[in-house]
């Protein structure tokens, strides 16, 4: 059986969107039971907004809603009210941990504040990842993950230099805040098992998101240089490029990184006259000469297969991949097949679910729907405040547990 | 002990406390050896990447190739919590981290390792050759053109933070059962993570079409567009706040088109996508980007700049939350600027620490965990077994 070393751990998770959830699916994976407060008055946009299975259109059917939300419970209360926001403060007497990536002065506005969270639990993990963090002059803007990921450098960096910056084709620092945070929360965790002690934790998503880019910040704070976009070449690695092969839109991605590797690449491919020129032996004579080389490749491999092509230089060593689509990772790659768990939904249609990209002593960590709006509100008012059906069927009426 | 695409997940771990010790070659590991340099001068204490994912840690030098060295490394994983194991292994390095070898000898550690694609035996991997089997680099560039790799090392990062997020659940499976452990992250899934709004999408309309690359754009359309003075910002159409961007197109432009009542639904916009960009362009190009993003964000619109990473560096917003910081280096004899870690906490204050000189800390770690005492240390430096720092080097 997979461990999941943080059951029996209870988070309470005020977060919407991708970059919040996401992070408390994290601790779900790793057998928290995370409780997602939802309400009809400030639906989680990830519900809505989405793919969709063909024909459908409903707030529990959304495919990055149930990524996002993966073994998660789902209640409703309305934090407009106050007996919803006294209802909050009760649960979060039974809780471990409380997340939220709202603006920064949200949870205080409610009186959720760390301070007013630790006045009712002491040993409380009060975690917030708001976009540009709680204090800065930016504080208060408002972006999602592909503003995030160009206020970063990215996309700035991101394409040929005589071309314009290129959006990146994801929301990507909405898929790496979570691993940040999760791996701050799951700290805590331990600091709180040794020392007892409980802790406010905030992560800037704007921050993480700078942590994305390699050498280039230090470049430019150490040495007063502003690196340029170059494309899909490469300052350590040459040749280091994206090749057309046989097939529509078929590419192969292909990295020399020493003079093994371009003596193995170059008898794979028939590049014997490279290969015999001394000067291109080493990296500073191939960067030198990159131009005449990729345009050599290219003529090799342009009728080739890209698969059979990586696979042969692999076995010699020589970093080599297709460049592979999602169709290919869903449907083709047997390597990638086991990410995805393919489950009957309950509202009648069958979808993907991602695992995380790891397995524990061999095996994946379990995995399981993301709840439907509220499924889990009797259950968890019932089950941890001991509220009785009368009292709940009264708290729906007055839109409190709505 | 990771090689590049894991080093990241270590300096993780140093910025949250944990004592991390880098076990390199007597050459110093490969991470030391990669440009650029400070002031373009090449030497092992002066690689920007070094200085930046070694951070934090302690150095221990080695001679890798010899069995004496390994023999230490046994010792000092038996008393580690976590290891974190090279991507590519020569013969000795495979040898010692047989899972089944490891886990009777050290039962208690945790080890974290990590694979190019599960389940098959390519192991040489580089960050385009991750980002391209795990699905991200076919979405950059625009169509008809070669996929564009993005910036950043984003396979490289997206492993090592799946590999941090690893190594502190064996410390808590740990504390709950007493044994270590195996966490294999496959550098594909972990890129694939980074997608995972596109898997739905194919399985339930595609059926194995390919989708196009994204452009100018990401999800949902077009989000990058050029500002009056030739800047360039992000603007996102949120659904919520789609009226007041109408407001501000009548304002700026003149223009009530949108008006109209059949825009105010979602899926009408979707539809007409291609005018909404348009409008847009024209919207962008009557300011700045700065003033842009002053009126967007005043009008809850999200517009943010798309920045160089000179326009990070004197950022005010960064700069007043201390994000850059300065840390002196006794082998550059000179302070560096540098970012700090992205964590804030009550429970303690995120302190920035240098990069160790090679082998600066080799005899620190052999006395304190291994128990060698001065003698026994000598004689392994003499016998090229063990490399340690210079007192007063410079680089």
């Amino acid at each position: 059986m997979t461990p999941q070393p943080l059951t029996g751990y209870r988070v309470i998770d005020f977060c919407w969107m991708i970059a919040g959830p996401l992070t408390t699916r994290l601790l779900a994976d790793l057998g928290a039971e995370v409780i997602k407060v939802e309400s009809l008055a400030r639906v989680d946009r990830i519900r809505e907004v989405g793919v969709q299975p063909r024909g459908e259109m409903s707030p529990e059917t959304n495919g990055v809603f149930n990524d996002c939300n993966a073994n998660k419970k789902s209640i409703m209360l309305n934090l407009g009210t106050a007996k919803g926001i006294a209802l909050a403060k009760d649960l979060v007497r039974t809780a471990d941990i409380v997340t939220s990536n709202f603006t920064p002065d949200r949870m205080d506005r409610w009186g959720l504040g760390y301070a007013d969270l630790k006045a009712v639990k002491e040993d409380i993990i009060v975690a917030s990842l708001p976009v540009m963090g709680s204090t800065g002059p930016h504080s208060f803007w408002r972006a999602v993950g592909n503003g995030v990921v160009a206020m970063s450098g990215l996309n700035a960096l991101t394409g040929f230099p005589d071309r314009p910056p290129i959006g990146l084709g994801t929301l990507h620092s909405d898929f790496t805040t979570p691993y940040f945070a999760a791996l701050q929360i799951a700290s805590a965790v331990l600091h709180r098992q040794k020392t007892g002690e409980g802790q406010y934790i905030e992560l800037s998503q704007y921050e993480a998101s700078v942590h994305l880019l390699d050498t280039e910040m230090l470049d430019i704070l150490i040495n007063y240089h502003e690196p340029a976009r170059i494309g899909n070449r490469s300052n350590e690695y040459a040749p280091h490029g994206v090749f057309r092969c046989a097939g529509e839109d078929r590419w192969i991605a292909i990295a020399v990184r020493d003079p093994a590797e371009w003596y193995a690449f170059c008898e794979i491919l028939g590049l014997s006259e490279l290969a015999g020129r001394t000067e291109l032996a080493h990296l500073e004579g191939r960067r030198a000469a990159e131009e005449e080389i990729e345009q050599a490749i290219a003529e090799k491999v342009g009728g080739r297969d890209a698969w059979e092509l990586s696979a042969r230089l692999q076995e010699r060593g020589v970093p080599a991949s297709p460049v592979e689509d999602v169709g290919d990772l869903v449907g083709r790659d047997p390597m990638a097949s086991g990410f995805f768990e393919e489950i009957d939904h309950p509202a009648g249609m069958s979808m993907l679910l991602q695992h995380e990209p790891v397995v524990w002593n061999g095996e994946r960590l379990p995995i399981r729907r993301a709840p439907f709006m509220g499924e889990h509100t009797e259950e968890v008012f019932a089950g941890l405040l001991g509220l009785k059906s009368d009292e709940l069927a009264k708290l729906v009426e007055e839109g409190v547990l709505s | 002990m990771a090689d590049e695409p894991l080093v990241m997940a270590s300096t993780l771990l140093a910025n949250l406390g944990a004592r991390v010790i880098r076990v390199e070659s007597l050459n110093g590991d490969g991470v030391r050896r990669r440009g650029p340099f400070v002031a373009e001068v090449p030497g092992l204490e002066r690689g920007l990447a070094h200085l930046r994912y070694n951070a934090g840690k302690q150095s221990l030098a080695l001679a890798l190739d010899r069995p004496e060295a390994w023999q230490l490394v046994g010792t000092l994983v038996s008393r580690a919590d976590i290891v974190i194991a090279p991507m590519e292994q020569d013969a000795l390095a495979a040898a010692f981290f047989d899972e089944d070898l490891l886990a009777a000898v050290a039962p208690t550690v945790g080890i974290v390792d990590a694979v190019l694609r599960r389940g098959s035996a390519a192991t040489a991997a580089t960050d385009l050759v991750g980002t391209a089997a795990g699905g991200l680099l076919y979405l950059n560039g625009f169509e008809g053109e070669p996929p564009n790799l993005p910036a950043g090392k984003l396979a490289y990062k997206q492993t090592s933070l799946a590999a941090a997020l690893g190594a502190v659940s064996l410390c808590l499976e740990r504390a709950l059962s007493g044994f270590g452990g195996r966490i294999t992250v496959s550098m594909q899934e972990a890129v694939m993570w980074t997608t995972i709004q596109t898997a739905n999408e194919n399985y339930w309309h595609w059926h194995q079409a390919r989708p196009g690359r994204h452009g100018l754009g990401s999800v949902g359309g077009q989000t990058v567009f050029e500002a009056r003075e030739g800047g360039w910002v992000s603007f996102y159409q949120h659904p919520p706040y789609w009226p007041n961007f109408v407001e501000w197109v009548a304002e700026a432009l003149g223009d009530t088109r949108f008006a109209d009542a059949a825009w105010e639904d979602q899926l009408y916009r979707f539809h007409h996508i291609a005018e909404v960009t348009e409008v847009t362009r024209a919207l962008c190009l009557t300011m700045s980007r700065d003033e842009l993003v002053r009126e967007g964000q005043r009008r809850s619109i999200l517009v943010v700049p798309v920045q160089g990473v000179s326009d990070i560096a004197s950022d005010p917003h960064l700069r007043e939350r201390g994000f850059f910081q300065s840390v002196w280096h006794d082998q550059l004899g000179a302070s560096i600027k540098t970012m700090r870690a992205p964590f804030g906490s009550t429970a303690y204050e995120m302190e920035t620490v240098r990069a160790p000189a090679l082998g600066e800390h080799s005899r620190e770690v052999l006395s304190s965990l291994c128990g060698f005492d001065e003698e026994t240390i000598d004689d392994l430096v003499a016998g090229g077994v063990v490399g340690v720092a210079t007192a007063g080097m410079r680089s």
